[in-house]
């Protein structure tokens, strides 16, 4: 059963398809495929990358539902290092743990690999929070989990796979 | 009279790339000769790479077999056989022949139930252990004919275990973990047990290494932390005598103590390398930082071992897929 069967909507499919049809970060020329080529983030690109990845329990995205927010996004440049907070909808939410990897995952296949990315829960929001933020950061963990023909692949794979 | 300063550098003097760019090499281990190194990467491969007659490091051998990542690698002290522990559960057993580099496949130990994580052989090559995010720590013993039997299979630490290490010269194990401790086994009249725990690590352990006379440990850490630890002959229990915290600004994934320099490096996910060394003779048990390697590689350092026959020759990798050898110059200038 879901934890939460009736989650809050915060933005509706309109904007949403707006957005994808005008400023599909995967068609800008912003992002280059380069390695050795410098270009600037902020936290807007940033958070195009992530808003569209879909819940694993519902066909929404973590943007609808409010899990990530561009505020919740941090930057330092000058260090390559990206500083993201997740909310999970509800502070049980047994999902934590997915969702979160499929944020690291889409960031790490999408940026230059120079930068380091971390990933936390929002202070206060889940009942296991330092649990969930330790295993998120498990390096070794996090690349088990994405191993070859694993089936947290398979799911981590279908809610960042963008429409 | 002048005081003489001592100045070190690390120079590059090898450097080899795995094909496929940013492939994780997650370990690599020296042969006992010094001449070869084995390594081991997310492409589910074994490497072997030594130095050609030109003095240039290359790829000898691709070792296929695993179905999933390859975690760590060991040799046995006589470095007939190379162990490798892989994500795919099983732990695979390769023999070198005699005097070529070619390496067989002679055995797969099955049994832990997840990745298995690390490797080791204790000093006599006759004992394997291996450890998982089951939990557990397998003992195993090498029969005649290449055949292994598994003497004991360990449960205490609460979480994944990260690293088994064997004293140099007891038959003593160490292991850390997810658990934050640190942990010796022994036998005890036919049973391995659980003699002592560290605590002191405020994350996952992720490497332990030895001195040369097996009475010092270092541990490092998710915690950016490198601990210390001597062993306490009158209350017979490992103490932490010394702590570095926050010289790395992201985890320390990997740590190694040079039996032939006294000196210990260790490999960040922050992309450098550090040398630490005793403070001075009268101080045993203090340590201070010789150097701090920024950008040894492109992305994290996942490993860094010490050359067990040539003095300050250093290998390391990361997940930028290369494999680096380094030495450690000690330039001593007068002032």
């Amino acid at each position: 059963m879901s934890d939460n069967p009736n989650p809050v909507i915060y933005v509706d499919n309109e904007n949403l398809n707006s957005f994808e049809d005008n400023e599909n970060p995967f068609n800008s020329s912003r992002y280059s495929i380069e390695e050795d080529e410098i270009d600037l983030f902020d936290e807007q690109e940033i958070f195009d990358l992530v808003r569209g990845i879909t819940d694993p329990e519902h066909p929404l995205t973590l943007e609808q539902l409010n899990v990530v927010r561009i505020e919740n996004v941090n930057i330092n440049l000058q260090n390559n290092y990206i500083l993201l907070y997740f909310t999970p909808t509800v502070p049980h939410c047994s999902m934590a743990n997915l969702i979160g990897l499929s944020i690291k995952e889409k960031l790490s296949r999408s940026l230059p690999k120079r930068f380091k990315v971390d990933v936390i829960v929002t202070p206060g929001s889940h009942s296991s929070e330092s649990s969930v933020n330790k295993q998120l950061n498990d390096k070794e963990r996090v690349s088990a989990a994405l191993d070859t023909s694993s089936s947290i692949l398979t799911i981590v794979n279908e809610c960042i796979k963008q429409n | 009279m002048s005081d003489t300063m001592k100045e070190y550098s690390l120079k590059l003097i090898g450097s080899m790339q795995k094909e496929t760019p940013y492939d994780k090499v997650w370990n690599l281990a020296w042969h006992p000769n010094g001449e070869i190194l084995a390594t081991c990467a997310n492409d589910k491969y074994i490497q072997i790479w030594s130095k050609d007659a030109n003095d240039k490091w290359g790829l000898v051998q691709s070792l296929e077999g695993h179905e999933k990542t390859v975690r760590r690698v060991a040799w046995s002290p006589c470095g007939r056989f190379l162990a490798g522990a892989s994500f795919d559960a099983s732990t695979s057993i390769w023999e070198k022949s005699k005097d070529e580099l070619e390496f067989t496949h002679v055995s797969s130990l099955e049994g832990h139930t997840f990745e298995v994580k690390s490797v080791a052989w204790d000093s006599t090559g006759t004992l394997l252990a291996t450890c998982s995010r089951d939990k557990s720590i397998w003992i195993w013993q090498m029969e005649d004919d290449n055949d292994f039997e598994c003497l004991s299979i360990n449960s205490g630490h609460g979480q994944d275990i990260k690293c088994v290490l064997w004293h140099p010269n007891q038959e003593l194990l160490a292991s850390s973990s997810y658990d934050d401790t640190i942990k010796f086994w022994k036998d005890i009249e036919g049973d391995w047990e659980c003699i002592n725990t560290l605590a002191g690590h405020e994350s996952s352990i992720w490497d332990l290494a030895f001195n040369k006379d097996g009475d010092k440990l270092v541990s490092c850490g998710e915690d950016k932390m490198v601990l210390f630890w001597k062993f306490d002959k009158e209350n017979e229990k490992w103490i932490n005598i010394f702590k570095f915290k926050d010289e790395n600004s992201r985890p320390i994934y990997s740590i190694d103590w040079s039996h032939l320099t006294n000196r210990i490096a260790t490999g960040s996910a922050d992309d450098s390398i550090i040398i630490y060394e005793q403070e001075s003779n009268d101080t045993p048990d203090k340590y201070k930082i010789v150097l701090k390697k920024q950008n040894a590689h492109d992305s994290d350092v996942n490993c860094t071992k010490w050359n067990p026959k040539f003095k300050n020759i250093l290998a390391s990798c990361g997940d930028d897929g290369s494999i680096k050898i380094w030495e450690l110059q000690e330039d001593s200038t007068c002032s």
